[in-house]
């Protein structure tokens, strides 16, 4: 070749590299042509405009939708464009539904276009150059995966210019499914998936359902066929659920054509949400395993007994039986004074009983997520019972002497009247009792908790009466009296011995204080029992300063005492502890294992829960219930109800109950069973028996 | 358009019903038993889904022929991935339900050829040409796996892995399902995600 052809030749070469149009915008594969173009011929800066990739097919094969159905795969794009320019998602127009045998694809024969919005964002230079690599699949009977890549540059200046291809991208660009704003609600029960489409929101005048695409596959069957119902401008459609477990939120494009234009149809694209009903499928009316549904006048009587029974907890018993044995001194007092001692007595425990009520029922109204135990879910209250059992031990111990006007514990040697002492050991009683629950507290308690205020103080005030019972029937009857034992030294010795059970009280708060707020709160609880002896052993020794002075110093311990307490409420709140096999309870959790088809245990209890201490020891932390729900592949959730925990109150109150402990067995696939509160290792082994 | 979907819904029906009449449970369950199988693999002997309750069993639909398939064997996943399931213990069913005359149709020699070829080493290779097997655990794509636990619970079904696409370069960067659903359950642990929608192509029943 002569010189001056090779230069011709160069030249022309150069110039198709900057040739706008001649950029390799279209390809071929064994089975596709793929062609890429644009809705402008120029681009306008700032303006957003569409590429669009268009697949020619040979007859008979078919490639794929977003959502490819049963097999196949959605297409896919790498772009590299410029600095400046970001394209969108892929928008492809609803596709045909394919069937190969029991299989639903959704795709197209002959022609696909893959629409792409493009946004220039910010702009340098005179051209932009797009290359696009395409990954599509093509099947007829056997499946095909193809690839190429497709480039296209445009001039870019101040306003776009339209291109030939305008209308055709606009023709593909006006089957996109229009999408509705609002969430429709879906139920998901019994293997079918069910929604209504509200038909007056379309804004078509004579719709007729023709075809549903589920944009998330497998939330509903893509091969069922689903089934309608029309009524009152609302269609309702049930469709048979896939193989997947339903998600919250899935989008699902629907069809119709419109009786009065019937040569298209008009897709628009809803969003289904999943109903959370009141009462979800997991808390369903339970199958309760015990009676629940106690009467009013049964739940007063337990309350009575457990009142009762409530004096031999050892938070209580030292109060009473100090209480009582100071009585057979005054044996020989008037009975009519003794009389009035066991009414002052029961005024305190039945006046204390109905503010604590009134108290915990106000903040019930008041929207707080109360339960019997509220107070202990408070590491503050915590803290303060802790104080007050030990300096009331410490009282017996023999380490102080209260001034008489506020009533000593039994240490009163004197046969003065003192009603106001008496009145102060039942408010005192009250609040040792706290703490401690007593059998048949707990239901009468919570059963209360979810009655109107006036018969919830009824129940409450009927706890305290069997608490105050004991008292003023010794106080009432003489016999009783004479029954005690006769005074004597001996009962320093007892009063002593009394401390103790006041000091294993403590440190059992002290134990709850610790789950709550771990190591340092322990500290800080134990540190503030030491502060306690240290004000009440230096007070005495203050005698010696002035008056000023000595309330003074009185007031800088006491500020002392109170410091744990700031201490205790800045600490952090710990995590829920559960033991190696137990998983941490949650709403979502529970949800997922029962769609899962899972087996689940739900233990919901509390660190200061007496009751579902023992139950655990007794039945669920037995090597045979362990080894039945291992081997039942039993998912066991705890919920430690020993820090405020709303969602565990809720979950307490859709069972109807107001605190713990309460017990749940899932079966795979149907209702719950409530176990009983006192639980028995037959018991549950029984109720896991059969799946 | 529904009633076009209707008459062709019929032989899949048909088909569906008289599975139904002969076993227990026509369609698979997580969390329920599986459904219960006798067949017979490439080397003459009878398998039996329940003869293997102990073990793990874990059931892998191929064609050989599939590009998704062939993603998993080419890259040697699919062949590391059996390796380590026999390892713990499992059993591995490589099923091919393709019918006469489609794609990925072997008869038991060329099963066992084209496995040696690729040094895999399933357990049994079982060759459901009839379809029967493949439509009582409703498998749609190669490859789909189903993994179930050693009391007979079906704890995994749906695809191999995330990545629904055919490149092999994807594999690395793919959360494997099944090899997920295997460690679950051999720690003693509930399965993560116990069913996703499977990917690849469609069986050739």
């Amino acid at each position: 070749m002569g010189i001056w052809k090779r230069i011709a030749v160069a030249g022309i070469l150069a110039a198709g590299l900057f040739s706008p149009c001649l950029a390799d915008s279209t390809a071929k594969t064994e089975l596709t042509t793929i062609s890429l173009a644009s809705n402008v011929s120029t681009i306008g800066a700032g303006e957003d405009f569409w590429l669009m990739l268009h697949l020619q097919l040979q007859p008979g094969w078919h490639t794929y939708w977003q959502n490819p159905g049963d097999s196949g795969m959605a297409p896919s794009i790498d772009w590299v464009m410029p600095p400046g320019f970001s394209a969108g998602s892929i928008h492809l127009p609803p596709p045909e539904r394919i069937l190969i045998d029991s299989l639903v694809n959704y795709g197209y024969h002959s022609q696909a276009y893959l629409l792409v919005p493009v946004t220039p964002s910010r702009i340098q230079g005179n051209n932009a150059s797009f290359s696009a690599t395409a990954h599509w699949l093509v099947c007829k009977d056997i499946c095909i995966p193809e690839s190429a890549t497709v480039d296209i540059t445009l001039p870019v200046a101040e306003r776009s210019i339209e291109s030939v291809q305008r209308p055709a991208i606009g023709a593909q660009l006006a089957k996109l499914p229009k999408t509705v704003e609002t969430p429709i609600p879906y139920r998901a029960d019994d293997g079918t998936v069910t929604f209504d489409i509200p038909m007056h929101s379309l804004g078509l005048e004579n719709p007729t359902l023709v075809t549903l695409l589920p944009v998330d596959n497998e939330i509903i069957s893509n091969s069922a066929t689903p089934q309608i119902t029309q009524e009152n401008g609302s269609l309702t459609v049930s469709v048979k659920r896939g193989s997947l477990a339903p998600l919250p939120q899935f989008t699902l494009w629907a069809g119709f054509a419109d009786n009065s234009q019937p040569a298209s149809t008009k897709f628009f694209a809803f969003t289904l949400k999943r109903e959370t009903a009141a009462a979800p499928a997991p808390f369903a009316h339970p199958q309760s395993a015990t009676d629940t549904d106690i009467t009013f006048a049964a739940a007063l009587l337990l309350a009575v007994l457990g009142g009762i029974i409530l004096n031999v907890m050892p938070c209580v018993l030292p109060v009473l039986a100090l209480k009582t044995l100071a009585l057979s001194k005054k044996s020989h007092g008037n009975r009519a004074m003794i009389f009035r001692q066991g009414l002052a007595y029961t005024a305190g425990v039945m006046v204390s009983g109905a503010l604590l009520a009134a108290i915990l029922i106000g903040l019930q109204t008041g929207g707080e997520a109360v339960g019997w135990g509220y107070q202990m879910q408070s590491p503050l209250f915590v803290l303060f019972l802790a104080y007050l059992m030990f300096l009331v031990g410490l009282n017996l111990s023999g380490a102080y002497v209260l001034p008489t006007v506020l009533g000593n514990v039994g240490s009163s040697f004197t046969q003065k009247e003192n009603s106001a002492g008496s009145l102060a050991t039942g408010i005192l009683a009250t609040l040792v009792a706290t703490p401690c629950s007593a059998p048949f507290m707990a239901p009468a308690v919570g059963f209360a908790l979810t009655l109107p205020p006036l018969q919830a103080l009824a129940i409450f005030l009927a706890l305290s009466f069997g608490l105050a019972l004991p008292y003023l029937l010794i106080s009432i009857i003489p016999a009783l009296i004479a029954w005690l034992p006769k005074p004597g030294g001996w009962m320093i010795t007892f009063r002593q011995f009394l401390a103790f059970p006041m000091y294993a009280t403590a440190a059992w708060l002290l134990w709850v204080l610790a789950q709550q707020t771990g190591p340092n709160g322990l500290l800080a609880g134990l540190l503030g029992c030491i502060l306690l002896a240290f004000t009440i052993w230096l007070y005495p020794r203050l005698e010696r300063l002035s008056t000023p002075g000595r309330i003074l110093s009185l007031l800088a311990l006491i500020a002392l005492c109170l410091i744990p307490f700031t201490w205790v409420s800045k600490t952090d709140v710990l995590p829920a502890s559960q033991g190696e096999q137990a998983e941490i309870f949650s709403l979502e959790k529970l949800e997922q294992l029962r769609t899962q088809g899972v087996p689940v245990f739900v233990n919901a209890t509390a660190a200061w829960c007496i009751t579902c201490k023992y139950n655990e020891r007794a039945a669920l932390d037995s090597s045979e219930v362990k080894a039945r729900m291992k081997e039942q592949n039993i998912a066991y959730l705890k919920a430690d109800w020993t820090q405020r925990d709303a969602h565990i109150t809720q979950y307490l109150a859709s069972f109807g109950r107001r605190g713990v402990p309460l017990y749940v067995y899932y079966p795979p696939y149907r209702e719950p069973i409530l176990l009983p509160q006192l639980l028995t290792k037959k018991k549950v082994l029984q109720t896991l028996q059969n799946p | 358009m529904f009633k076009s979907i209707r008459l062709s819904f019929i032989p899949a029906l048909a088909s569906a019903f008289l599975l139904s009449l002969s076993s227990a449970q026509a369609a698979p369950v997580i969390g329920q038993p599986a459904p219960d199988f006798t067949a017979t693999d490439s080397a003459g002997k009878t398998i039996s889904l329940k003869d293997q309750r102990g073990k793990i069993v874990i059931l892998e639909w191929k064609n050989h022929e599939c590009p998704f398939v062939r993603k998993h064997y080419e890259s040697g996943n699919m062949q590391a991935l059996q390796n380590y399931a026999k390892e713990k213990g499992a059993i591995w069913l490589s099923i091919t339900s393709s019918a006469p005359g489609k794609q990925g149709h072997v008869s038991a020699k060329q099963a066992n050829d084209i496995a040696q070829g690729q040094n895999a080493q399933p357990t049994s290779i079982i060759l459901d040409e009839n379809g029967a097997l493949g439509r009582l655990y409703n498998a749609k794509t190669t490859p789909h796996m189903f993994l179930i636990a050693a009391d007979g619970r079906l704890s995994y079904m749906g695809a191999i892995d995330d990545k629904p696409t055919t490149y092999a370069s994807d594999i690395k960067t793919a959360r494997n399902y099944v090899k997920e659903a295997l460690d679950s359950l051999l720690a003693g642990k509930p399965v993560e995600t116990p069913s996703t929608a499977s990917y690849g192509c469609g069986i050739k029943y």
